[in-house]
């Protein structure tokens, strides 16, 4: 499954914090895509997606944490290759 | 018989559920109105200043936002049995950390990196701040 079918599969979740982080995610992977981000800043995003998951699992959301995992692992990959 | 046997312990589960929430309530931190207003100025101070990006009003933001991430986390560490919310502060100011870190390093900032990383501060503070405002009065 692709970054992108991820993000959308994920925005369609039930879930208003899946949905406000599939945003955040679409928004990241399109600004890779454009290359509007240097490689330093893309991996301190991707850093910072890898806390916000650190933080939904404090919060007790494990759901959101998970939702998380799913796409950060496709978007390392493609910021690897892109950037 | 059986029927009485099943239902008493799914009566009794139930009752060690209940005693674990107020277990958990009792040991938990209290809610803090202190904790709850800094949480809700890095919050509101994230969501003004993503507005900000690409100006150079934004530094001031910037350093202010890591100050007030700063502070939230020291003061939250202060507090007993706070340990989840130290855990979520404590991430919380890494973020806003790497934001610092880039607007005083000699790299220019890209306008995209700004408005996301705002976007992700703003985020996770109003993450947090439902966890404290939850907080047992």
């Amino acid at each position: 499954m692709s970054v992108e079918q991820t993000i959308q599969r994920l925005s369609g979740v039930q879930h208003p914090d899946i949905q406000g982080f599939a945003a955040q995610a679409d928004m990241i992977n399109k600004q890779v895509l454009a290359h509007s981000l240097t490689r330093n800043e893309a991996d301190e995003l991707l850093g910072d997606l890898q806390r916000t998951a650190v933080i939904a699992e404090a919060a007790g959301d494990l759901q959101v944490k998970e939702a998380i995992h799913q796409v950060v692992n496709g978007l390392i990959a493609l910021s690897g290759a892109l950037l | 018989m059986k029927k009485l046997l099943v239902v008493l312990a799914i009566v009794s589960l139930q009752g060690c559920t209940a005693a674990g929430f107020v277990i958990d309530a009792v040991r938990m931190a209290k809610f803090d109105n202190n904790e709850y207003a800094q949480i809700n100025s890095i919050r509101t101070t994230a969501n003004l200043g993503a507005a900000k990006c690409g100006t150079p009003e934004v530094m001031a933001v910037v350093d202010n936002l890591y100050y007030k991430s700063a502070e939230l986390k020291n003061y939250s560490a202060s507090i007993p049995r706070n340990d989840e919310t130290v855990k979520m502060t404590a991430e919380l100011a890494d973020i806003v950390k790497g934001l610092e870190d880039r607007y005083h390093s000699k790299d220019p900032v890209s306008p995209s990196y700004c408005t996301l990383k705002f976007g992700l501060i703003e985020k996770n503070a109003v993450t947090i701040q439902n966890v404290i405002g939850a907080k047992p009065r």
